[in-house]
């Protein structure tokens, strides 16, 4: 990550250079949209609040105190937003009707892998993520999530583990 | 399994990720050899992994895209913080780019906002599809046509920021070749930029122009995506209420609720129906099809079209709307030269020989039409008799081989452009307006005389919406015995207040005439005067009724009511009673264990229908369900159940649609949720049957 770069650009784009702010989307849009994916399992619901942090981010570029400091300001902000929305979603109690519905009707396939995806409990599910999606591999992965290596590793064999059962129970479980 | 086992999985996963150490792989290999379980574990775990890498490598194929979104998106957000300090920032504003961020932001916010509210399950209805086809940019439909055994292929692209259109369509035809009949493909373009129609007759190698007026530029941008509308959902404006869900399809993995509509002509005996696939998810329709069933001949439902692909917002091709002729083609005339038309009247060519077109038109507040209109005939139809003289303001209209002799509009009939009158209409309860027309003036401009004249009704008529639909009655005036039939193509005008009226007119006063400035009689005033005093004549509107009775019988002969509309307008307290039973009747089969009895009652939803009968038969508090609300409108009912446990932890209530068919409630959607959530289904009925009446009183089961 370049840092002075970023200075450059976040002190433009308060300037109102436009431009500047879509070479920082450039440069961290992935990352937020990989950790929005990481929280949410969902790809439709990753876009939405990465793009919504993304524009809060520009309206609030203003407040961001170090400008060096873009990526890990505009991932606090992803971060925040989608605690909200896991918040919301589980106040609503959405899940487990549309789970029940969403079994009865789609027995196979990828959506299977999604929903088990989204099933997962958010500290399997991250660096799950992190791994497949972003590419990571398990050190990179703890130095981001400052957890130990083997942490990790643990989790990552969790998930694997989680994923297989929950991916069996679509298959045999008739709920 | 036992500890070992446990031991090696962890093996299994580390090895996946490459990074066991080597002394243990021997060891794993060592296991696997010997272990089944292990081995059948290694081989799902490692098909996983190949399909979680497969899963989001999609995801990130997407990511250019979806960095473009954010990109316009933003364009957007500058834009209106730019409008909200008030900077200089106007000329953003023209800039047709950032106008489509605009529209793109809308819908992303829309959804973004639906998706924080409401999870991640959408509930698009088809009263959402103008809407939605209302905020895309672009438009792209594919379809066929069955017309005689024969397939005809169209393709239309729309662009609502440019007014852009293409549609392309295409039949075999067979003629006279060397060695007997041989197929030839016929194919027509019409391309629209937005201010010229190019029309081009492959067969032929032809291409003829049209122009468009400012006015009627802007007209063709608003009717697009209402044309779209009432092509891929029938009836979408008038008669949305009647098209009940029968089942879920899956298109390419998505699934997709399929919405039907349908009914039949009692005197022809003819039925119809239509067919739509509608995401619940994202709203996108995936296919159209229309049948028709001639009852009589006993062969069932025949395919009459078929849309596969509605996409919005897609890239349309490069240079799609350009009107550029394609090269070796005869040019008919060019873009110089071009007739100018209207977006709200397609040309009527009859009788034969002759060509009206309406180049302009408006409708003024209090209900009353301007409509400039043409007529250009082959000599032969023109009559020597002087047609454009002694005419005086306020007076008859002139008798070209074909005039606009007046207009017409149904209320409660069919309103939708694409059904000139209402032919194949199922709805019996309609009214007509009659619009008498009088002469203001004619104006000349190269070869055209184009005539001006004010349609009046009989009663004041403050529309409410920015357009106005009404039909032309198109009267011959020739000798030719066969062609003595009034046609009647549908008109849309703009409405438009006193200030618009005089800024369109001065407008377009020098493209129709040769005298640039508008006459002081077309003044607003004075057609306000003159349409107060056709109203208070009313031997002008008996004259016309008397005129134009054959085509109003003819309406009346055609627009019957369907069996099925007539027999079955019931009370809604009757509706509710009869669906309370249906639902009683299904749990008691159930409790009963009249597995079949239950199952048929079920059939339209056979795929949970098993799970329905296990969840609700282990529930403990079967004996205590209650309906506890109805909703019911016309032919369709939603039942909402109590809350049960179908586990320790787990409550749900069921939440059942029904569709009234042939006097008979039959269940169309059987949907668990929870009891905290049943909400949600009753809100997703409602938007499509917003005046259903709720019934609310059960309390015993």
């Amino acid at each position: 990550m370049n840092d002075a770069a970023d200075d450059n650009a976040v002190q433009a784009c308060r300037q109102g250079d436009k431009a500047a702010y879509a070479t920082l989307v450039e440069r961290h849009y992935r990352r937020v949209f990989a950790l929005c994916l990481g929280m949410m399992g969902s790809a439709h619901d990753a876009e939405d609040l990465a793009q919504e942090a993304m524009l809060k981010g520009f309206t609030n570029i203003r407040k961001l105190s170090d400008a060096g400091r873009f990526e890990p300001w505009i991932l606090k902000v992803a971060r925040n937003l989608c605690l909200d929305a896991l918040r919301r979603r589980k106040r609503l109690r959405a899940r487990a009707a549309e789970q029940a519905v969403e079994q009865a009707r789609e027995p196979h396939g990828n959506h299977d892998l999604e929903r088990a995806i989204r099933r997962l409990p958010l500290e399997l599910r991250v660096p799950l993520t992190m791994y497949y999606f972003e590419q990571k591999n398990a050190e990179t992965i703890a130095t981001i999530l400052n957890v130990s290596h083997s942490l990790v590793c643990q989790r990552i064999r969790a998930a694997r583990n989680e994923l297989h059962a929950l991916l069996m129970e679509g298959d045999h479980d008739e709920r | 399994m036992n500890a070992d086992c446990r031991r090696i999985r962890d093996h299994i996963s580390d090895a996946i990720s490459n990074a066991l150490p080597e002394a243990d792989e021997r060891a794993l290999r060592e296991h696997l050899d010997d272990c089944a379980d292990c081995r059948r574990y290694a081989q799902s775990l490692a098909r996983e992994h190949a399909s979680l890498t497969d899963h989001f490598a999609r995801i990130d194929a997407d990511m250019t895209a979806r960095r473009s979104r954010l990109l316009r998106a933003l364009d957007d957000t500058c834009e209106s913080q730019q409008q909200g300090v008030r900077t200089a920032g106007r000329g953003v504003l023209r800039n047709p780019v950032t106008r489509i961020a605009a529209a793109i932001l809308i819908v992303t916010t829309v959804l973004a906002l639906w998706r924080m509210e409401g999870g991640t399950t959408a509930a698009y209805a088809l009263s959402d599809v103008p809407r939605l086809l209302g905020q895309a940019r672009t438009i792209h439909m594919r379809s066929r046509y069955f017309p005689d055994g024969q397939v005809m292929h169209l393709e239309d692209w729309w662009d609502s920021e440019s007014g852009g259109a293409y549609h392309y369509w295409e039949w075999p035809e067979y003629e006279q070749g060397p060695d007997g009949l041989q197929s030839v493909k016929a194919s027509f373009e019409t391309v629209k930029d937005g201010r010229f129609i190019m029309e081009v007759d492959h067969r032929n190698k032809t291409v003829r122009f049209e122009r468009l007026l400012p006015a009627e530029q802007e007209l063709q941008k608003h009717l697009i995506a209402k044309d779209v509308a009432s092509i891929a959902v029938p009836g979408v404006f008038q008669y949305l209420d009647r098209y009940t869900r029968i089942g879920s399809d899956r298109i390419e993995a998505e699934p997709y609720d399929v919405w039907r509509r349908e009914y039949k002509d009692v005197e022809t005996e003819v039925g119809i129906r239509f067919d739509v696939w509608l995401s619940r998810r994202t709203g996108e329709i995936g296919r159209t099809r229309s049948w028709q069933n001639a009852f009589q001949f006993g062969h069932g439902w025949q395919i009459l079209s078929e849309t596969d692909k509605i996409e919005l917002d897609a890239e349309p091709p490069v240079d799609i709307f350009a009107t550029e002729p394609p090269l070796g083609y005869t040019l008919e005339n060019t873009t110089d030269t071009a007739d100018i038309t209207g977006a709200g009247f397609r040309t009527c060519r009859y009788p034969k020989g002759c060509e009206m077109r309406v180049p302009f038109s408006l409708a003024l507040e209090e209900g009353s039409v301007l409509v400039c209109w043409n007529v250009t005939c082959e000599s032969s139809s023109v009559s020597a008799e002087p047609i454009y003289e002694n005419l005086m303001f306020g007076g008859p209209l002139p008798h070209p081989p074909a005039a606009l002799c007046g207009l017409m509009s149904i209320s409660g009939g069919n309103r939708g452009r694409y059904g000139s009158v209402a032919f194949w209409d199922e709805n019996p309860a309609f009214t007509i307006t009659h619009y008498v027309g009088r002469y203001l003036m004619h104006t000349r401009k190269a070869d055209r005389v184009h005539v001006w004249a004010l349609y009046t009704p009989q009663a004041i008529l403050p529309s409410e919406e920015p357009t106005k639909e009404t039909i032309a009655v198109v009267e011959p005036h020739v000798t030719d015995p066969n062609f003595t039939r009034i046609v009647t193509p549908p008109l849309t005008s703009w409405v438009v207040t006193r200030a618009q009226f005089t800024e369109y007119l001065a407008e377009t006063m020098p493209e129709l005439s040769e005298e640039p400035t508008v006459p002081y009689l077309m003044a607003y005033e004075s057609l306000l005067q003159l349409a107060g005093q056709v109203r208070s004549t009313p031997s002008l509107y008996d004259d016309f009724r008397a005129r134009i009775r054959t085509v109003e019988e003819g309406m009346t002969d055609n627009i019957r009511p369907t069996q099925t509309s007539t027999d079955e307008s019931i009370p809604p307290e009757v509706a509710s009673e009869q669906v309370r039973q249906v639902v009683r009747e299904l749990f008691a089969a159930i409790r009963e264990g009249r597995r079949a009895d239950a199952l048929r009652m079920l059939k339209n939803e056979r795929r949970i229908a098993a799970r329905v009968l296990t969840l609700m038969k282990r529930s403990t508090q079967f004996g205590d369900i209650r309906i506890e609300d109805i909703y019911v409108q016309d032919r369709a009912a939603l039942a909402v159940t109590s809350g049960f446990k179908i586990t320790e932890r787990q409550s749900r209530c069921a939440v059942i649609s029904l569709r009234l068919d042939r006097g008979t409630w039959s269940i169309q959607h059987f949907t668990w949720t929870t009891p905290e959530n049943h909400d949600q289904e009753i809100d997703r009925f409602l938007r499509d049957f917003p005046k259903a009446t709720h019934f609310s009183e059960e309390r015993s089961g």
